[in-house]
């Protein structure tokens, strides 16, 4: 067991600890701040895959700008701790719970189900994998389409939240 | 490395949406520049871009089909008339949006431009032939809806339909995008060009891999086209989005989600053992119909029993998609048995022709419950009362009590669409039946038209009960029109009623067309 | 006599020209309903109503053109299938209507003398009924609607006798039936008359339901054929495999030509020392869905399913029971549609399809005896009911009972020589009692008028006139027209079936007596006698002119009919020779099959001796027992036999009792369970099946399926795709 390995158990579990308190917190502080842990932890397996400009935007966009407004947000709206009773055991919750853990084991059986071994990249590849130059020349010449259709995205998503938080109509 | 280059030819096939994009736009900017309290201008002016696109899109539907954007999308016939079906369903849409915002003070710019976007989404999603940008036009789509179902905020109701909407919307994008992961692994690439020719060797290596990332892709689509079990949310968002945004989200959205579904999966049947895709599709068929039609049986409220034979229609569809994976060949080995025999083509049917007949089947239902439904939403719309709506009783049965009185052409119009919706001759909702369920007998998928037949039959009763409420009940007492006359509503009926009854009596030159059109798309 | 039959002979507009016009006749009756529905608000009443007689008028004339144009020798059509011209039919055609897989309809009209004889009967009997409703329905707020409705139904009816495939005949029947359901609940803020409208609607449902699995069936078994058939198949002249094939691909296998020709090349017998036809009635066929059948078996199932399909349409049994209902609708409405032309519709429909029915002497004789029962049934029922409009729908249901044996048996030209004579008379007892109601403040009740003739005297007239039709006294029309029915039953005997010939005559014959009994009663009972006390109107007054015009014509028109049941033309009565070459298919299958065999006979003075006997005597115990018995025993108790035999027939043989215990309450017990059980097993498939935790708690997972929850949207979702996964694994992953 090299360390390459150890360390992706060790971003991979805490990972999922982390997103699995995200759901548990019962306050909004606590799970924003879990969730900014997700995204370090995952922004470290991205490392490990080579994609250095992924996880350096991962913890610059989304563990930095777009989480710290959600703190700001949840503080801005004085979110305190859910009070009243604990979450209830209902059927609906059952069979979601249920459905879930199975959804995913049966996928994570048919994951390592996969036979084969993974390939080599040459070197001169391997040198540009991940690059941000690299990154660039593919999203606007190959990638181009995906591309406008994101900014297209987030335009409509801006319009979109724009309207939904507009003052009553 | 390689640097392609891209054409400028290869924009054209966008045409369409950008058009629709641009008007989308230009609609947000009058609400900057012109601020004039009337906005009467902003229907017709999305009409215009609407109409635009929809005529742009109709001079290329013959167009010979090719890749564009290295294989990311596709210029062919199947994904202009898709194009043309989204743009009928949301001219008809904006027509009925004026009135309806006007009578509650409403209307705004940003309505128009994100249905606009939606629009634009839906054009898109239709020529997609690569998993990602699939996945990021079906987001343009959505949170373009998300937004439009809680536009009107009045009461609780529509903000829970949106919430619910974006919560469980982005729960089935994320089953969509893990499907996608799986194949990717799967085949090493994400374009349906490439997968396609990398399949029949990931498949000997790992099935397994491929059949669930080809099972959650489905997923995700059965959520957008409202398939059984995936239908849940349809009542709850369809009763609580502003009705001409349900209008456009029963027709546009399904089409679009149709389209995309089709697409991807004859790439993926292609090198699947062909009794899998078929039972999937047959299972969902099944289900959809069954279940739909039955839950809308009870139905009082009008809008919701809507939503319900919204998802039994989804279900016709799906035979018609079924119908796309027979072959002519018995499967080797175990293949999926369906009630007792493998279906198999009628003899002397080419497996082309039969495709083209089926997919002629889908694009013909596809524009024939687009006029329908739109118009039975639009007569809905414009019989709520705003202040209604608090109380839930704003689609209420008796609402159409003595229609035929108080708004002779209203009923009428509203009569026409119900037997559409029923499938009664001489409209363009029988036609559609006809067409699917003939290419299901033809491909021997007889339990599928026989469970058609009989849950069209059922589904006649909650139709009429409409009919019968507006031709023989009298009208209540404190009934009143409520809505202020408008051109957008009267034009749309009278519109979708006309189109109802001529492509049901004269169906001859769409049905021609559309046959040209799947004949040279899959036929290549 | 020669110059007449040359005058007639020759038509006015070439038949070419007339051809090309024949759409009108459809297209003014739609076009006034088109005006009237849109416009009539605005237009007045006046306007209203003359634009609707007028649009009829319009298509009365033309459809005199083309009777006259297909009694002209230059007439003929080219059939698409056979190398064939058939002569004395106009025929248009106009491209494709829809084209699904390789089955094809057109768009197309014919008009041969079958269909002349209707389009006059329907514009005719329409034309003079619009005129009649003029005054009607002048009191009516609904009276725009009222025309609409009317015309659209008469261009509907129209397209049913026009069309030249099934498929649009077809459009023509839902359209009337549309129609029907309509008027009859046109006064839909009654409730009982809405759900009147809603029973017809419904019963023609499951009629209609039965003619589309037949025409389906038609369509397999023609590709059938086309596949197996060899060209000795098509040994008569012009026809060919290929020409049938290519008649196919041009204008689709249920254009009543094509069905023609397959019943040609069906019987045609291989020449001596000649190849072997390949198909015959009793050939297995050989692909498709209906693999193994024989031909003559699924012909035979189509027959019977169209029998179904046309006892909706027409009120035979089982069907029957809306058409008496259906009298809650105006009376001019039930006298157009439910006594003149729609209810004919089934007798049409076997008459049109006369060259398959023969192939087959189990569904003829079912036709026959269906039709016989009904018309006893109807009858008896017809003997105790008290209003008017009532015993005229029993009337008329016994009545096509008569017609469905004519067809039955065989005899054709009979059937459709009463469904004329029927159209004139029923039509004109049909308004006189809507006159009699008109002039006596809506009542429809018999035993609260009495004594009406004499200040009704026109209408009085007039309904004796077709009283006496409608019983069969000698010179008028109903009398040769029913006895053209018995004497041709009587000569034709069904292969292997000898017994339904006998059978059917004589219950005809028992028919002829009760028709003569219960409609002598209802005209003594209203029109004779004292006045009741019980009147809600003192003195009845005449209608006016534009009421009493139609009835007066209608009255000349129910005698004068009687000239088609003369043998004047080739010793043949005129309607047999008239519509000779319309059933002439039928003859050529019958000889070739020997299905039916007819001793051909003059009716002799025995005969008619005979049936004027039977009228009269039915007549005459009518007369006897309301003109002279019932009045003196006035305030006697009735004895407790015969109140119980009246009142079982009061109450229609308690059939529609009958159908609810049988049909309805088991369908809503079914569909009630269906609902929950469905329901209930969508919910064991969707949750943990058969854990004991789950049952205790099915109520709350009953509301759980649907409850706004979106986390249990999600978890349904999930469940799903967790079963598929499994189902992947499962396959695909375990060695």
């Amino acid at each position: 067991m090299n360390a390459e390995v150890v360390l992706f158990y060790a971003f991979a579990v805490l990972a999922l600890l982390s997103a699995g308190m995200v759901i548990a917190s019962r306050s909004p502080i606590n799970s924003a701040l879990s969730l900014v842990a997700t995204f370090f932890f995952l922004a470290g397996t991205y490392v490990l895959l080579l994609a250095h400009t992924i996880a350096v935007l991962q913890v610059l966009v989304y563990a930095g700008a777009i989480m710290v407004l959600f703190l700001f947000v949840i503080m801005l709206l004085n979110l305190t701790e859910t009070e009243g009773e604990r979450a209830k055991v209902t059927f609906g919750r059952v069979a979601g719970a249920l459905a879930a853990v199975s959804l995913f084991a049966l996928l994570a059986l048919v994951v390592m189900g996969v036979k084969g071994a993974p390939t080599a990249m040459a070197t001169a590849e391997l040198a540009r994998f991940g690059t941000l130059a690299a990154l660039g020349q593919t999203l606007y010449t190959e990638w181009l389409l995906p591309f406008e259709a994101v900014s297209l995205l987030l335009l409509v998503a801006i319009v979109g939240a724009v309207v939904v938080a507009k003052a009553r109509i | 490395m390689r640097v392609p280059s891209i054409p400028a030819a290869d924009f054209l096939p966008l045409v369409p949406a950008i058009i629709l994009l641009v008007g989308a736009c230009v609609l947000l900017m009058t609400e900057v520049f012109l601020r004039s309290p009337s906005r009467g201008y902003q229907a017709p002016l999305s009409l215009f871009f609407t109409g635009l696109a929809g005529a742009v899109s109709l001079s290329s539907a013959f167009e010979p089909a090719r890749p564009v954007f290295q294989g990311f999308a596709a210029q062919d016939p199947f994904s202009s008339a898709v194009t043309l079906v989204v743009c009928v369903a949301l001219g008809l849409a904006v027509l009925t949006s004026s009135g309806f915002l006007r009578s509650r003070n409403a209307e705004r710019g940003e309505f128009y431009a994100l249905m606009l976007f939606a629009a634009s989404g839906m054009s898109l999603l239709a020529m997609s032939t690569e998993l990602i940008t699939l996945f990021i036009n079906i987001e343009v789509l959505s949170v373009g809806t998300y937004a439009l179902t809680s536009y009107l905020r009045r009461g609780t109701r529509p903000a829970e339909a949106g919430f619910k909407y974006f919560i469980l919307g982005a729960f089935s994008s994320a089953i969509l995008l893990y499907g996608a992961a799986l194949l990717y692994g799967a085949t090493g690439s994400t374009k349906l060009s490439e997968m396609a020719v990398v399949l029949p060797a990931a498949l000997a290596a790992q099935p397994a891999l491929v059949y669930a990332g080809a099972l959650l892709v489905a997923g995700g689509f059965a959520f957008k086209v409202a398939a059984v079990p995936f239908h849940m949310w349809t009542p709850d968002v369809y009763e609580g989005a502003p009705t001409p945004v349900t209008a456009l989200m029963s027709a546009g959205v399904k089409a679009a989600a149709f389209a995309a579904m089709i697409r991807v999966f004859l790439v993926l049947g292609k090198g699947m053992d062909p009794s899998v895709p078929l039972a999937l599709f047959s299972g969902l068929a099944y289900l959809t119909m069954i279940v739909g039609n039955l839950l809308a049986l009870p139905q009082r409220n009008v809008k919701r029993m809507l939503a319900y034979s919204s998802i039994g229609h989804a279900g016709y569809l799906l035979v018609g998609v079924a119908a796309l994976f027979v072959t002519a060949e018995a499967p080797a080995g175990d293949g999926f048995r369906f009630f007792g025999a493998t279906p198999l083509l009628a003899p002397g049917l080419s497996e082309v022709a039969a495709r083209a007949d089926a997919l002629k089947g889908l694009l013909f239902y596809l524009l024939a419950y687009t006029v329908t439904t739109v118009g039975s939403f639009g007569v809905l719309a414009a019989l709520e009362r705003s202040e209604d709506e608090p109380k839930g009783t704003a689609w209420d049965l008796d609402r159409f009590a003595g229609l035929a009185q108080r708004r002779p052409g209203w009923a009428f119009a509203m009569a026409v669409f119900m037997l559409s919706l029923g499938g009664v001759p001489p409209t363009v909702g029988f036609m559609g039946k006809l067409l699917i369920f003939r290419s299901a007998v033809d491909t021997g998928l007889v339990g599928l038209a026989v469970v058609g037949v009989l849950t069209s039959a059922a589904a006649i009763y909650y139709y009429l009960r409409v009919v019968v409420a507006m031709y023989m009940r009298p009208a209540p007492e404190d009934e009143r029109i409520p809505v202020t006359l408008s051109w957008g509503t009267e034009l749309a009926l009278a519109l979708s009623a006309l189109a109802v009854v001529v492509l049901g009596i004269l169906p001859g030159t769409v049905t021609d067309w559309l046959q040209q059109a799947s004949t040279l798309w899959l036929g290549q | 006599m020669n110059t007449l039959q040359e005058f007639f002979q020759t038509s006015p507009v070439p038949p070419n020209t007339l051809a090309q016009g024949l759409w009108w006749i459809i297209g003014l009756p739609l076009l006034g309903a088109f005006v009237c529905g849109v416009f009539g608000k605005k237009l007045g009443r006046a306007n209203v109503s003359l634009v609707a007689s007028a649009a009829v008028g319009g298509s009365l004339l033309i459809s005199l053109l083309a009777f006259w144009a297909v009694n002209d020798v230059r007439t003929a059509a080219t059939s698409a299938y056979a190398a064939l011209r058939t002569p004395y039919t106009l025929a248009v055609d106009s491209g494709t209507w829809f084209a699904v897989g390789d089955f094809r309809v057109n768009f197309g009209l014919q008009v041969d003398h079958l269909t002349a004889i209707l389009l006059l009967v329907i514009t005719g009997v329409g034309f003079l009924i619009h005129v009649y409703s003029a005054e009607y329905m002048s009191h009516d707020d609904g009276y725009w609607r009222y025309f609409a409705y009317l015309n659209l139904f008469v261009a509907m009816m129209l397209t049913l006798v026009m069309a030249d495939s099934l498929v649009l005949l077809f459009v023509g029947w839902e359209g009337v039936g549309l129609c029907s359901y309509l008027l009859i609940g046109f006064w839909y803020s009654d409730a009982a008359k809405a759900w009147a409208g809603r029973k017809a609607f419904i019963t023609n449902r499951i009629g209609d339901f039965a003619f589309l699995i037949a025409a389906f069936l038609l369509v397999t078994l023609v590709a059938a054929f086309e596949s197996q058939a060899t060209r000795a198949n098509f040994g008569f002249p012009g026809g060919s495999p290929t020409t049938f094939s290519r008649g196919l691909d041009a204008q689709g296998p249920l254009h009543f030509e094509a069905l023609k020709t397959f019943s040609r090349a069906l019987v045609t017998n291989p020449t001596p020392g000649g190849a072997v036809a390949a198909v015959t009635p009793d050939t297995p066929i050989a692909t498709g869905p209906l693999k193994d059948f024989t031909y003559g078996g699924v012909l035979t199932a189509v027959l019977l399913l169209f029998l179904l399909g046309a006892s909706g349409k027409s009120a035979q049994l089982p069907l029957y029971v809306w058409l008496p209902d259906a009298m809650a609708g105006p009376t001019p409405v039930s006298a157009l549609i439910h006594a003149a032309t729609m209810v004919t519709a089934g007798v049409y429909l076997f008459c049109r399809l006369n060259f398959l029915l023969v192939f087959s002497p189990v569904a003829m004789g079912t036709v026959a005896v269906v039709g016989a029962l009904t018309a006893l049934i109807a009858a008896l029922i017809a003997f105790a009911q008290d209003d008017i409009k009532k015993v005229l729908a029993y009337s008329t249901v016994s009545q096509l009972g008569l017609m469905f044996m004519a067809v039955g048996m065989g005899v054709f030209w009979a059937a459709i020589f009463h469904l004329v004579t029927h159209a004139f008379f029923k039509a004109c007892l049909f308004l006189g009692a809507g006159s009699v109601m008109h002039g006596n403040a809506d009542e429809t009740d018999i035993k609260r008028l009495g004594g009406v003739g004499r200040e009704m005297k026109w209408t009085a007239a007039t309904f004796g006139v077709a009283t006496l039709a409608i019983t069969g006294v000698l010179p008028l029309s109903g009398f040769f027209s029913k006895d053209a029915i018995l004497h041709g039953i009587h000569q034709t005997e069904l292969f292997g079936l000898p017994w339904v010939g006998p059978l059917v005559l004589r219950l005809g014959q028992l028919v002829a007596v009760c028709t003569a009994f219960y409609m002598t009663r209802l005209f003594v009972l209203t029109f004779w006698g004292e006045r009741s006390p019980e009147a809600r109107a003192a003195r009845a007054h005449e209608s006016g002119a534009t009421m009493v015009g139609p009835l007066v014509v209608l009255a000349v028109l129910s005698v004068v009919a009687l000239v088609y049941g003369l043998n004047l033309i080739n010793g043949q009565p005129v309607m047999e020779n008239f519509l000779g070459p319309v059933f002439e298919p039928a003859r050529r299958v019958v000889s070739a099959l020997g299905t039916v065999r007819v001793e051909h006979g003059p009716i002799g003075v025995g005969g008619y001796a005979q049936a004027w006997a039977l009228a009269l005597l039915g007549a005459g115990a009518a007369c006897f027992l309301y003109l002279r018995f019932y009045p003196t025993r006035a305030g006697q108790q009735a004895p407790a036999a015969v109140a119980a035999v009246r009142r079982f027939t009061q109450n229609k043989f308690y059939v529609d009792e009958l159908y609810e215990l049988l049909f309805i309450k088991p369908l809503k017990a079914l569909s009630f369970v269906l609902y929950k059980v469905v329901d209930a097993l969508l919910i064991d498939t969707v949750a943990v099946r058969g854990t004991a935790w789950v049952t205790t708690r099915v109520g709350a997972a009953l509301r759980y399926v649907q409850t706004g929850n979106a986390q249990a949207y999600a978890a349904v979702m999930a469940l799903a795709l967790v079963g598929g996964v499994a189902y992947v694994i499962v396959r695909f992953l375990t060695p």
